[in-house]
């Protein structure tokens, strides 16, 4: 696990709830295994972690199953913190990783043709009440190119994260990532868009 | 593939303040789901140890009742009368379980190469090998099965204080 970048360092992402103290007790209970510890963890981290999995799948079934996977895991790998990077830095990049192994294995997110990507997302129509609706304008974006503005924009990631964890290249993300936020503008913007 | 530069736009930046503004809650009782599902695990890992002591259990019965249906002979003789190589699979079933339930780290090959237990180990499978590819007599079988039995033993108890160690 990379523990080397806390990716709630500033931007956007410091919104985004991982930024968060955690007691030193309570980590240490949750190290022993005390249950009631995670609960403690799960009412600090259970909502960045659940909108984080809503952002990057778009879906709420899908996002709750990630949130339990995740906690799941940390239930089983707490013990391995060593407290090197922030704990929320540590819980998001645990989130992170298992949504976009998740999204990679969606067919839909497996294809990596960018033009094939934005030409298949073309076809989702909007509203003009979607249009007022942020949430619903990033679900407008394919799934790898919601997956890196989010990850860029939001959490913080750099390129060479977001190609590590997408095993693509550094200038594919900023490619996707350029492309997502030249569409998201055109939605936010319908004079532009017409 | 060309890249292009491109910051978000203030619109853009709005849109995204938003989305991450928002936090939206998941399912009340997403906690109590958590809480299940992880006692469906730990009950399941128990089982399947049981599971991997029984299959022992049932080995050591099978050949403690083989070693009652048969006539009273002097002690060596009766060593001989034990399935070895029966009980030595149950056991290296046994400790697979055991590692694979609580994660443990599989041993490296540096790791095994200095762990006398695991050597031996390895020494006792390439002599069974040879006496298997050179179609040996049988008779030298029962020993290596026998030391191999004893070896996994002293592994699973190593593995189990190991286990003990780590919950504290």
């Amino acid at each position: 696990m990379n523990n080397g970048a806390n990716t709630d360092s500033g931007g956007l992402g410091s919104l985004s709830g991982f930024a968060q103290i955690v007691d030193a007790s309570v980590l240490a209970r949750a190290q022993r295994g005390d249950m009631q510890a995670f609960a403690t963890l799960y009412v600090q981290f259970g909502r960045p972690c659940y909108g984080l999995a809503l952002r990057l799948t778009g879906n709420a079934a899908h996002a709750e199953d990630l949130v339990q996977e995740v906690f799941l895991k940390l239930i089983d790998s707490i013990r391995s913190y060593r407290g090197d990077a922030p704990f929320g830095a540590w819980l998001k990049r645990m989130t992170a990783n298992a949504t976009v192994d998740q999204l990679r294995r969606n067919k839909r997110f497996v294809d990596a043709d960018p033009e094939a990507m934005f030409a298949a997302s073309e076809a989702c129509a909007t509203n003009s009440a979607q249009k007022l609706d942020a949430a619903a304008l990033l679900q407008r974006l394919p799934p790898r190119a919601r997956a890196v503005v989010v990850l860029h924009e939001l959490e913080g990631y750099t390129h060479t994260e977001i190609a590590k964890l997408f095993g693509q290249s550094e200038s594919y993300s900023k490619s996707i990532l350029a492309r997502g936020l030249q569409r998201l503008h055109a939605a936010a913007t319908p004079d532009a868009e017409a | 593939m060309p890249t292009i530069e491109s910051q978000p736009t203030p619109e853009t930046t709005a849109i995204l303040r938003q989305i991450v503004a928002a936090q939206p809650e998941p399912a009340a009782d997403l906690w109590a789901r958590i809480e299940v599902a992880h006692d469906v695990r730990v009950r399941w890992r128990r089982w399947r140890r049981l599971a991997g002591g029984g299959v022992l259990g049932l080995a050591l019965v099978g050949a403690f009742l083989l070693h009652g249906t048969q006539p009273m002979t002097s002690a060596p003789e009766r060593g001989t009368e034990i399935d070895w190589q029966a009980r030595a699979q149950a056991l290296e079933l046994q400790l697979l379980a055991i590692e694979h339930d609580d994660h443990l780290p599989i041993a490296t090959a540096a790791a095994f190469r200095t762990d006398p237990a695991t050597s031996e180990l390895a020494e006792i499978d390439r002599r069974l090998q040879a006496v298997y590819e050179h179609k040996s007599d049988a008779n030298q079988l029962v020993p290596l099965w026998k030391r191999r039995s004893e070896l996994l033993d002293t592994l699973i108890a190593a593995r189990k204080e190991q286990l003990t160690l780590i919950r504290i």
